[in-house]
């Protein structure tokens, strides 16, 4: 689904990532995990060049389905990697519009295909029912847990082939984070996901295939059973053996 | 101990430093209204000024006038380049010798005096380009007297408060200029006119920038930009300056204060009509 040739990354003078290589296995969960500071999320926003927009850089390659996202057109590979971000912000209207607003963008103009699309991708995220009363209320006044699913289902809406979620548990108890996994395990039928994460008990849980990282590099890129009875780093080994 | 003498006695310093700011509002509004009081009529404000001297009688509608329009010109053209410089420095400026650039001028033009505002106006406007002492001329000068002020207070509330939402949406494959109209101005509208008007007042109530550029101790209320025109604080100025009348000074400062005030009032209400629209 998405190669990853060569990579490096950085803000200024300062390279985050030093050439990574990396292929994500289509309609699978892969889970990013390692320290603070090892370059998880600048990996992340370097799939969808998110990280130019904060003023960063990216050389090397990322193909998605061999498609050389550079050559992309930025609005093209953003609603096709769509993205989660770990401080989900909700847009300050109600519930509907956060959703309605991408879906007017990426061009569904009728009323009623607009309404059964919100409906259809608030599904997917599992937040219709808890919400479907009171869709025009604002988005703000959501709980914590509610405005991580709607984050989820606003990119629903942009039909991405990929999501890319950055934490998007760490902010949240347990009672939600399970509702995000369980969410997450539903979508990945239909979608390519790739989690990042600092809890390898969750990777454990959901991911289908983990990436190891340290220091800007990876160490390991592995089926998630492999990693978790096997791992080949000395760094992982040291990890794990506190989970 | 010593820690809750500490604790009481900086609650305290912050309560008396909260009344006096209070306090000398009131006490200004009370003390030049007291001082005007006599002249303050509904006359005062819709008559033209006379006697002889001009301004020792009659009102000051036309000064009253050529304030609002002296305002509302220069908040418009100053307005809209603060904003706009704002937005640049906020989300377009990716090359970073640029922003540095605009983000020094803005905080140079900040810093300059204003009398140096309406110097410049005079020496380009008036004398190198012939215009003439004009509503137009003075506008000009005030504008770019509120460009900082407006691009400084713009650019915070364009970062602080929207650019979460700008991620967020460039994440769902979104484009800036989307975002920009859809989202971010709509829902900074009232925070932004709160600052314009503020702006507005600021170059409302500035004499320096409009003394050599457009205003006059008598005229009618201007008809076309090239016109002169009175202002408010300018009639004060030549009121207090030449000892004509500090009845009739106090009496429009009053009114110039109490106007500004009704600006502020009016924006606060707008501001606060949005939030509670958003949080409904």
């Amino acid at each position: 689904m998405l190669e990853i040739q060569n990579l490096k990354a950085g803000f200024g003078k300062k390279e985050i990532l030093h050439g990574i290589n990396l292929a994500i296995p289509g309609h699978k969960i892969t889970a990013i995990v390692g320290q603070s500071g090892c370059g998880k999320t600048t990996l992340l926003k370097s799939m969808n060049r998110i990280l130019e927009e904060e003023g960063g850089y990216i050389d090397g390659s990322v193909l998605l389905k061999g498609a050389d996202c550079k050559r992309m057109p930025k609005e093209m590979l953003r609603k096709k990697i769509g993205m989660v971000f770990q401080q989900p912000t909700v847009f300050p209207c109600s519930i509907e519009k956060n959703l309605s607003y991408v879906l007017k963008y990426h061009g569904l103009r009728d009323k009623s295909a607009i309404r059964q699309e919100i409906e259809a991708c608030m599904k997917k995220a599992k937040l219709y029912d808890e919400v479907k009363n009171h869709m025009k209320t604002p988005a703000k006044n959501l709980s914590g847990g509610q405005k991580q699913r709607l984050a989820i289902a606003r990119s629903l809406c942009a039909k991405p082939d990929m999501l890319v979620l950055d934490e998007p548990c760490s902010a949240l108890d347990l009672k939600n984070t399970i509702a995000i996994e369980k969410t997450m395990l539903e979508l990945k039928e239909q979608y390519t996901l790739v989690i990042v994460t600092h809890n390898l008990a969750q990777a454990r849980r959901i991911a289908d295939w983990v990436v190891f990282m340290d220091r800007g590099g990876v160490l390991e890129v592995t089926k998630k059973d492999m990693f978790f009875e096997h791992p080949s780093s000395e760094l992982a080994r040291e990890q794990l053996s506190y989970i | 101990m010593r820690h809750r003498v500490g604790k009481y006695l900086t609650r305290l310093a912050c309560f008396l430093l909260g009344v006096s700011a209070i306090g000398i509002a009131l006490f200004l509004f009370v003390y030049v209204f007291w001082k005007g009081r006599g002249v303050i009529s509904l006359s005062f404000l819709l008559d033209s000024p006379s006697g002889v001297p001009v301004g020792t009688d009659g009102g000051i509608f036309p000064a009253l006038i050529g304030s609002i329009f002296l305002g509302g010109l220069s908040a418009l053209m100053g307005g809209l380049l603060g904003i706009g410089a704002a937005l640049y420095l906020a989300f377009y400026s990716d090359r970073k010798w640029l922003s540095v650039l605009v983000n020094t001028a803005i905080l140079g033009l900040s810093g300059i005096p204003s009398i140096l505002f309406g110097l410049v106006g005079y020496t380009l406007l008036i004398y190198k380009l012939g215009i003439g002492r004009s509503l137009l001329c003075a506008s000009i000068s005030v504008a770019a007297m509120i460009v900082p002020f407006v691009s400084i207070r713009a650019k915070k509330i364009f970062e602080e408060k929207r650019r979460g939402y700008m991620e967020e949406s460039l994440g769902l494959g979104l484009s800036k200029e989307y975002t920009l109209r859809k989202l971010i101005l709509p829902h900074c509208a009232s925070e932004l006119l709160g600052t314009v008007a503020l702006g507005m007042a600021y170059g409302m109530g500035a004499v320096a920038p409009i003394l050599y550029t457009g205003a006059v101790m008598q005229a009618d209320i201007p008809r076309k930009l090239t016109d002169p025109f009175m202002s408010l604080p300018y009639h004060l100025y030549m009121l207090v300056n030449n000892g004509f009348s500090l009845e009739y000074a106090f009496g429009t400062a009053f009114v110039l204060m109490a106007f500004l005030l009704l600006v502020q009032l009016l924006c606060k209400g707008v501001t606060s009509l949005q939030e509670r629209k958003e949080s409904r």
